[in-house]
């Protein structure tokens, strides 16, 4: 561009000292329209520039346009010096161009190392062990469901969305497609089964101060805390983190922060930007019921422990014994488990993998993962004699467990289907507490002070089955309306084919009639005078 | 090799989230200071073996989360301690300020007779401090505790403070402790539960050494 123009100016320039009638041209547009519109034969005509410029010159008293026209002011001045002002004219424009390419440049060279640097960043937010290596047409058939034209309107399979989980993910593509399962989970749950924040936009929660910025701080550096891009104090990793619980303790005032938080934040940032990360955060936490064991009483989470429990108790007694008579609760090694999805003890592979499940599956999930893995350890656990070693094992070798190990883990999980006793220990858990009250010797102070709490979590408890049967009801009201629907379009169909029915019989008898001419040719005629006798 | 103790004791550090409790513990077992670990999710323990007055104590000190929400878990262990240490953060006026709340928790949920001491972390960071040395003392002595304050990271008064709470425990229970020991000089496979070959008959008392 620059040196195209360049090169134009520069035959401009030659043309004028060869004295080549093209100089029209060298005045500027605002001259050339003057001239045009003030002394129109000339202008056309003027075969020398000289004579132009007398014109130029003579313009002022003929015109009270003159001043407007910058350029009139050159007009006198001899040759030499007009030309000059041309070149600076020129050269300005030269260097404004230039210094606007530059300006370009700087910027698409930002714009380069930006994208270098996420790139560098998704590196090293990806750079960990795939669990299940995702084959070349598994990846395939991702990729086709990612790139679905309107995919965020139309319900897939299910069944294909389970086996293509089970085949493995491609961690490139992890965090999209958490996006798309939590999109698939929407599209089939029109009706929310469950208590639904605010729509408060990130940005908005993002202005506000959230009473929770002591708790979330502490725990920037004690998330992930030997991660590259966790690591660096207030660097890209903590100030993500930390504007994503700060944005969530503001949008769920009941949980706020609770530890834990942090490690499944982290883990969808390492899939995806913030304020994604945020929203899949919302998803887990509202829609896949992850949010009720941080809740400040943290019951849910006592009864996740005695539900863990008790699955114990029904597939793996010998581990279930042998735990019980060292006193180790599930609460000692499941705790993190639970708060955290795996994340801040296993393999970052691994916690993907569960990622992958729970984002399919909900949070049932964490059950079924803890079940296997002490299930498959079970041998290891039972070697060892004593409280200190055995939680020893579990807390700190269990988690380093080999590839092979974490794969059979998963598979294993795929094709667990624990709810129903989920249910069932959950109320079995209600009931011997409320048992526990009614044996226990207390003072009446004491017992006063149990059934109060009692009193109030069954408050509570009503106060969600309440919520629940909400739903539960517009949900059937709007199921009731569908059938109507259906009816009403099925009543319809069946007129239409009635209709139809009638139609082709219609044309049936049409067809009937008209072959019937063409068989006999000669029956028309007959046929046609036949009624003249009967009018008669 | 099977290690060998005459008593074993369970100790409880609680306090305020972030105040230091895991970095205490770290320094004390392991002689490590990591400024770079993961926040506590639940609880936590750590065992060391150490000899006060000639007896061999191996003492199971338990790591809680501090936020408080997570007391429905951590109380659980409480009763099972027969020491505690009640930690804050001398940078932290905050941190200091919650003491009081928590030795109403260990009044409520810990055994009668358990003993406190008083812990000030982080006494290296002095251009930070907010609470000063006589405050945590006054404190303690109000308490009727004993009152330290340490550093993990240079590793002051770290042992001294763990031998200092194992004691107390000791004292507290001399009488048994008296059993104990003559016990101990009649059988000495007594709690010989620390590695996994330790013989089925040969341990099982630590359930009458330790008072739960």
């Amino acid at each position: 561009m620059n040196t195209k123009s360049d090169f134009e100016s520069k035959a401009n320039y030659l043309g004028d000292a060869s004295g080549t009638p093209i100089k029209t041209r060298r005045h500027s547009w605002r001259q050339q329209i003057f001239l045009r519109v003030a002394t129109p034969q000339k202008a056309c005509d003027a075969p020398s520039r000289y004579e132009d410029f007398s014109e130029l010159g003579e313009l002022p008293p003929r015109s009270p346009l003159e001043p407007v026209c910058e350029d009139g002011a050159f007009g006198p001045v001899p040759e030499e010096k007009k030309r000059t002002s041309r070149e600076l004219r020129e050269l300005w424009q030269k260097a404004i161009l230039q210094q606007i390419l530059l300006l370009r440049m700087e910027k698409e060279n930002q714009k380069l190392q930006a994208s270098e640097n996420d790139l560098l960043n998704k590196r090293l937010k990806l750079d960990y062990e795939e669990i299940t290596p995702c084959l070349k047409e598994v990846t395939m058939v991702w990729e086709k469901m990612l790139s679905t034209p309107g995919r965020s309107k139309i319900k897939f399979d299910m069944e294909k969305m389970h086996s293509a989980v089970g085949q493995g993910v491609p961690r490139h593509h992890r965090g999209e497609i958490w996006k798309f399962l939590a999109e698939q989970y929407h599209l089939k749950h029109q009706f929310p089964s469950k208590q639904q924040p605010k729509d408060t936009p990130y940005k908005e929660l993002l202005k506000q101060l959230t009473s929770q910025q002591h708790a979330i701080l502490i725990d920037l550096g004690r998330t992930f805390p030997t991660h590259p891009y966790f690591s660096a104090q207030l660097g890209a990793g903590q100030l993500s983190l930390y504007n994503i619980l700060k944005a969530y303790s503001l949008l769920d005032q009941e949980v706020g922060y609770c530890q834990g938080l942090s490690f499944v934040a982290g883990i969808l940032l390492l899939h995806m930007g913030e304020e994604e990360a945020f929203h899949m955060l919302k998803f887990l936490m509202f829609d896949r019921g992850l949010r009720k064991q941080y809740r400040p009483d943290m019951i849910i989470l006592q009864i996740q422990m005695y539900q863990l429990s008790r699955l114990l108790h029904d597939y793996h007694r010998d581990l279930y014994n042998h735990l019980e008579e060292h006193e180790i609760g599930p609460s000692l090694y499941a705790a993190p488990w639970f708060l955290t999805v795996f994340a801040s003890q296993f393999p970052l592979g691994f916690v993907a993998r569960v990622f992958d499940m729970f984002f399919l599956q909900g949070s049932e999930v964490i059950f079924k993962v803890a079940l296997s893995l002490l299930g498959s350890h079970k041998p290891l656990i039972l070697q060892h004699e004593n409280l200190e070693t055995i939680v020893d094992f579990i807390k700190n070798t269990l988690p380093n467990l080999g590839l092979v190990q974490m794969e059979k883990t998963i598979n294993q999980v795929f094709e667990m289907d624990i709810s129903k006793q989920l249910q069932a220990y959950e109320v079995e858990y209600h009931v011997l507490q409320e048992e526990l009250i009614d044996s226990s010797p207390l003072s009446d102070n004491q017992r006063m002070d149990k059934l109060e709490k009692t009193n109030s979590s069954l408050r509570k408890q009503n106060l969600d089955l309440l919520e629940q049967l909400q739903v539960a009801n517009s949900r059937i009201q709007s199921l009731e309306a569908t059938v109507e629907k259906l009816l009403s379009s099925e009543s319809k169909l069946k007129q239409a084919t009635l209709a139809l029915e009638l139609e082709r019989a219609a044309l049936l008898q049409t067809v009937e009639e008209l072959r019937r001419p063409t068989a006999e040719p000669t029956a028309p005629q007959p046929h046609l005078t036949q009624p003249e006798p009967t009018g008669d | 090799m099977a290690k060998q103790y005459d008593v074993l004791f369970r100790l409880l550090l609680i306090g305020d989230s972030g105040v230091g409790k895991t970095c205490l513990l770290c320094r004390f077992t392991d002689n490590e200071f990591h400024s770079s670990h993961i926040s506590t999710i639940g609880v936590d323990f750590k065992m060391k073996t150490i000899e006060v007055d000639g007896i061999k104590v191996r003492i199971q000190i338990w790591d809680t989360a501090g936020q408080e929400r997570y007391q429905t878990i951590t109380k659980q262990y409480y009763r099972r301690a027969q020491g505690i240490f009640l930690v804050y953060d001398i940078s932290s006026e905050r941190s200091y300020q919650h003491i009081m709340k928590w030795v109403s928790d260990v009044d409520e949920y810990a055994p009668e007779g358990v003993q406190k001491i008083l812990i000030g972390n982080k006494a290296d960071e002095e251009q930070k401090r907010q609470v000063g040395r006589e405050q945590g003392q006054q404190l303690a002595k109000e308490y009727g505790m004993d009152f330290y304050e340490t550093s993990a990271c240079t590793n002051l008064n770290i042992k001294e403070s763990f031998t200092r709470l194992t004691e107390l425990v000791l004292q507290a229970h001399r009488k048994e402790l008296d059993g104990v020991r003559t016990r101990a000089s009649n059988e000495m496979a007594l709690a010989e539960l620390e590695e996994d070959e330790s013989k089925p008959e040969g341990p099982a008392n630590s359930s009458k050494t330790c008072w739960c």
